[in-house]
């Protein structure tokens, strides 16, 4: 196992195309880092640098403190998982799962039993003789992850291996990767575009946009601190409420104010000397659905933002509302049974110990 | 529903077997011409089928001192071209696919350069290359007049064929530790097989019976190929029909037999699913 270190790496391709700016992180020994973000922010590209499967144009990349810059990419000591799982159609598993031993020139007994004992891990034994095209879906994955594993490399690169695979199996396969991951103890680099395998799965978070990284943290930390409204809007499901009020003071208490009122800091997290560079101006609010509350009895019962029930979105366990504002749609989470009905008039407020502030200009995390 | 699926396929059937029959037709004239007499062929009341069947024309024909040479010959040729137009084709075909150098595009749409050029035209110039390099008159000029002949073609088939491939079984196998060589000789080849198999039949068949480059460049008998030697047993005053039949039908064995041989890479595969299916 080793950890690998991009630094200061830039991607462009032939045809001009400035992929990846300035990437610089850091994924220690052991860490399941995940690369998140949406399509075609350059996650994969990062993954395709790191595996040798394209050039870097410009900085350095160290897999277990060696710069593997100019290092082909089957003496980088990587495994990957390809997101079309990539196996060769015309070997059966075992040929699948052994090629990669076979072209290091491994003995043919400790080769067999590395296979087997990797077969028998991925439960995919009795599928040995078969060709890819003669399994499901799900089993060419375990057998495209046990082509990875049986290689025991420094470093697994996983490109999106769940996104061919029906939502029961993803949860299914999502829980085995996580025991692989604790059985392996193994440094991995895990690209998706759902946010839900990156909160599950990774230590780390990178939550990458338009070739930028934007923030590396903890799935914790990038759910609760996001750094930015774009990390704040593309974490979570659904994602934060992001609204502009006003930042003022009345009697030393940090007000937000709002069209239709106005929302009290509280005074353990607000501090005078962090916040006076906005007192005065606009700045974007953010408050997750869960941090929101909906009141049907009486609108006129209290301050809060009014609006009319748009859609509710009953999942089963919690439901969702989306609420028509002053400041576009909004979403809360309410409890299954609350009684809704559409277009009726509701009132939000919101919990002012989870409320997020970012500067309107940068965007960037204020509070 | 049922009756007209049936209605369809019979049909088709109908169909395919009058079109094969009538492309079949003069193939079994020369077989049972090939297995009359000589006064059965020539006669005022031809019949399809002989009276007496006999093996004579097929006697006589290996009996004759150069034709077991010509067969020999073509055999060599064919082969020959076909395996290097096999061999070079696929790696021609793999770097323009999977490969960075420059010129990459320019030179990819050069190989059909030779295709803008009828046949005919190339016969003196190729004649004279030959008779520069002092290669006239050798199976070796008609091997590297067959592999210009073939390569574009089979370049271009390849090339088609490995694009549908997707490319990250190649970098699999990158990783799995293959070079540019292994890739190609352990995974592309084998997934392409089908098109490999297409390229190997069609360059055999265009050396074995190929005939404008044989009758230039190649002169004496002991040089000539069966497509030549066929017409030497063609006389000036009296052919004998079932010597030539025969004849005829021995040239046609051997790309029927490598056909079959091959034909089973040709259908299967086809529809080879090479990494995920729509689930």
């Amino acid at each position: 196992m080793a950890e690998v270190r991009l630094v200061h790496v830039h991607k462009v391709f032939d045809n001009g195309a400035h992929v990846l700016h300035d990437i610089t992180m850091e994924v220690g020994d052991g860490e399941f880092v995940v690369l998140l973000g949406p399509s075609g922010c350059g996650k994969t590209t990062v993954l395709r640098l790191i595996a040798g499967l394209e050039d870097i144009t410009t900085g350095e990349i160290f897999i277990g403190g060696r710069r593997v810059n100019d290092v082909p990419p089957k003496d980088r000591d990587i495994a990957m998982v390809f997101q079309d799982y990539a196996l060769y159609p015309h070997m059966t598993v075992y040929e699948n799962i052994a090629f990669g031993l076979r072209m290091r020139g491994m003995a043919r007994a400790e080769l067999q039993r590395r296979v087997v004992d990797t077969a028998r891990v991925l439960d995919i034994l009795d599928l040995l003789q078969r060709k890819p095209h003669q399994v499901s879906g799900g089993e060419r994955q375990r057998v495209a992850l046990a082509r990875a594993i049986v290689r025991e490399p420094k470093v697994f690169l996983l490109d999106e291996p769940l996104s061919n695979l029906d939502a029961k199996l993803r949860g299914h396969m999502r829980a085995e990767l996580h025991r692989l991951y604790r059985s392996l103890g193994a440094t991995i680099i895990y690209v998706t575009h759902d946010q839900t395998e990156a909160m599950t799965l990774g230590t780390r978070i990178v939550v990458l946009r338009d070739g930028v990284v934007q923030q590396v943290d903890t799935p914790r930390g990038v759910y609760e601190k996001p750094v930015n409204t774009f990390v704040a809007s593309f974490i979570g499901t659904p994602p934060m409420n992001l609204f502009p009020a006003c930042l003022v003071q009345e009697q030393g208490e940090f007000l937000l104010r709002h069209q239709d009122g106005g929302l009290a800091l509280p005074a353990a997290k607000a501090s005078a000397a962090h916040l006076r560079p906005w007192l005065g101006s606009t700045v974007i609010a953010g408050i997750r659905p869960e941090h929101a509350c909906l009141h049907t009895a009486s609108p006129a019962m209290g301050k809060g933002l009014p609006g009319t029930v748009e859609m509710v979105e009953r999942t089963g366990a919690e439901s969702f509302v989306a609420v028509r504002t002053g400041y576009g749609s909004m979403v809360v989470r309410v409890p299954p049974d609350l009684p809704v009905s559409l277009s009726s008039p509701v009132l939000l407020t919101f919990d002012a110990e989870h409320v997020h502030l970012f500067d309107a200009g940068s965007q960037m995390r204020i509070l | 529903m049922k009756t007209r699926r049936l209605t369809t396929s019979v049909i088709q059937m109908v169909t395919l077997s009058a079109v094969t029959a009538v492309l079949l037709f003069p193939l079994l004239l020369t077989l049972l011409t090939s297995l009359k007499p000589a006064e059965e062929i020539i006669t005022t009341a031809p019949a399809l089928f002989p009276r007496h069947w006999t093996l004579d024309n097929y006697r006589t024909l290996f009996a004759l001192r150069d034709f077991p040479r010509y067969l020999w010959n073509s055999l060599l040729v064919a082969s020959l071209t076909a395996a290097a137009t096999t061999v070079i084709a696929a790696m021609a075909a793999y770097a323009l696919v999977w490969m960075r150098f420059p010129g990459k595009r320019a030179m990819g749409r050069s190989v059909f350069f030779t295709y803008m050029f009828p046949d005919i035209l190339l016969v003196i110039p190729l004649f004279m290359v030959c008779y520069e390099l002092a290669l006239l008159d050798t199976r070796t000029a008609l091997v590297l007049t067959y592999l210009s002949l073939s390569l574009p073609f089979g370049i271009w088939l390849l090339k088609s064929y490995f694009e549908s491939i997707p490319v990250s079984i190649l970098e699999a196998a990158r990783l799995d530790g293959c070079s540019e060589f292994q890739c190609l000789w352990k995974v592309v080849l084998p997934v392409a097989m089908p098109a490999v198999a297409a390229v190997a039949v069609l360059t055999f068949v265009m050396g074995w019976s190929e005939y404008l480059y044989a009758n230039t460049l190649i002169t004496t008998n002991a040089n000539r190929t069966i497509a030549i030697g066929l017409q030497t047993l063609a006389g000036y005053h009296r052919t004998d029909y079932g010597l030539l039949a025969a004849a005829g039908i021995v040239m046609v064995a051997p790309v029927v037999v490598f056909f079959l041989a091959v034909q089973k890479y040709l259908v299967e595969g086809l529809a080879f699913s090479t990494t995920k299916r729509p689930e």
